[in-house]
């Protein structure tokens, strides 16, 4: 799947482009992060706050979102359909380990760090994103430090939950199983 | 606890002569073995409940608690499905068809699923947690219209270890949502990667209060999804958890799988995560 990705230009449709002023595409916007497990904690000002730095992201499947060791700004919140993120082995390829769904948060490196993809994303099906300047967002958090505080609060419980998640993966249960069970 | 299906009960103690009817492999060191009960009275009125369990008796090597994957409409045969693990389960996976063993049961508990009509579902299955799940499977597909929605998350370390991935789409189209994930993918999966604890927490749960939730597989992933499922309003009573301890008897008198104040062959081995949190974390027990 990762070689169609390559091999496919990336086609990103923007349906809304954000900036500081409110438009007439907000309010979906708006409607749309509100709808997704991503929004659980955080207040109707805050996500419009959010949305102003944001816009929507329809791909196909099999599109490529971002590829491993690029830079970008964006950060992606999932509203509809799925991502798959892969890393790349030398002499294995891409190897994919997590299929992102709805409301999960993809490309966060753009909000906290440089904004160096540490995995290729790839569409599996119809997927619709929030896409979050993280440029935007790191200045909208530095000019009202409530939702600095807020936002950062709710990434750190998404990246909490992904990271007990590849934790259990890496503890290997069903090899465990094995040896444990009797059926 | 009531299950949906009442099991008539034999002498526990009696050990029923059976013969290998079939043995289909399944997935790599897992494999179905139908037995046919050979004395017909007991062949006619033999019957058990989704979750129960028999012992399977080979002479001279022991006796092995073995989850029961069959339909509970099914007559004349009982399928469990083995995963290879010690000398009995070897021994079981050598035997030819045709050949005899011995079989007492069933025992348990079953899923409590008649207390549940009309609720939501959530089955999660781990690995081989899948077999003591597909009893009841066959029960809400030939039942499907007195549930809500049914949702069937099951979980594999890789894509040649989902169980019965023949029977997925049928049961997709008996009306469950099915969703197979796997630890670890390859380009050649075009399924879900991660466990199935990141399915459980997008699923989409219209009434949370109103749904049960039943789980069969490794006690951490089934403890991490009763987690998941109550943070997201599924009440605690209503998350079931299928535990397995070394079993001997199967009747509560050997104390071999005691757990807590529980035995979980008679007890158990389903029980209500409320019945049994506070204990699955006791190191060793």
């Amino acid at each position: 799947m990762s070689n169609v990705g390559r091999k496919q230009p990336v086609s990103i449709v923007t349906v809304y482009k954000g900036n500081t002023a409110m438009t007439m595409d907000q309010p979906n916007l708006l409607k749309m992060l509100c709808a997704t497990r991503f929004a659980e904690g955080l207040s109707h000002e805050h996500l419009a706050c959010l949305c102003r730095a944001g816009r929507l992201v329809r791909l196909s499947p099999n599109q490529l979102l971002f590829r491993e060791g690029d830079t970008e700004d964006e950060v992606f919140v999932i509203s509809s359909g799925h991502v798959r993120l892969a890393m790349n082995i030398p002499g294995r390829g891409d190897v994919p380990f997590l299929t992102a769904g709805p409301g999960d948060l993809v490309g966060w490196s753009g909000l906290i760090s440089d904004g160096r993809m540490t995995a290729t994303a790839t569409t599996v099906d119809e997927t619709t994103l929030i896409a979050l300047s993280g440029k935007r967002l790191q200045e909208l958090c530095n000019c009202e430090k409530d939702l600095g505080y807020v936002l950062l609060r709710r990434v750190a419980q998404v990246l909490s939950q992904r990271l007990l998640s590849t934790r259990l993966q890496m503890l290997d249960l069903f090899e465990k199983e094995q040896t444990q069970k009797v059926s | 606890m009531t299950s949906a299906i009442t099991a008539p009960r034999f002498d526990p103690w009696r050990t029923h002569a059976v013969r290998v009817a079939r043995k289909t492999p399944e997935v790599p060191g897992v494999f179905t073995c139908d037995l046919a009960i050979q004395e017909a009275t007991v062949a006619s009125t033999y019957r058990f409940a989704p979750g129960q369990f028999n012992m399977l008796y080979i002479p001279g090597l022991g006796e092995i608690a073995i989850s029961i994957c069959d339909d509970p409409q099914s007559r004349g045969s009982v399928a469990h499905t083995i995963r290879i693990a010690g000398n009995v389960t070897h021994a079981l996976s050598e035997l030819a068809v045709g050949s005899t063993l011995g079989l007492r049961g069933p025992f348990g508990v079953g899923w409590p699923i008649d207390e549940y009509r009309g609720r939501d579902l959530v089955l999660v299955a781990g690995g081989i947690g899948l077999a003591p799940l597909r009893p009841l499977i066959c029960h809400l597909l030939a039942h499907r219209q007195e549930f809500g929605e049914i949702h069937l998350i099951m979980g594999a370390r890789e894509p040649s270890g989902l169980l019965y991935s023949a029977e997925y789409s049928a049961w997709q189209d008996g009306g469950l949502n099915v969703y197979p994930t796997v630890d670890r993918g390859d380009d050649s999966w075009p399924g879900h990667i991660g466990m199935v604890t990141a399915i459980l927490d997008r699923l989409p749960l219209c009434r949370p209060a109103e749904t049960v939730m039943m789980s069969c597989g490794p006690e951490t992933m089934m403890w991490y999804a009763a987690q998941i499922a109550i943070d997201r309003g599924v009440r605690p009573e209503s998350v079931y958890v299928s535990l397995e301890r070394n079993m001997n008897c199967a009747i509560g008198l050997c104390g071999h799988c005691q757990f807590g104040p529980q035995f979980l062959c008679k007890d158990g081995p389903i029980f209500s995560y409320n019945r049994v949190a506070s204990i699955m974390k006791v190191a060793d027990l």
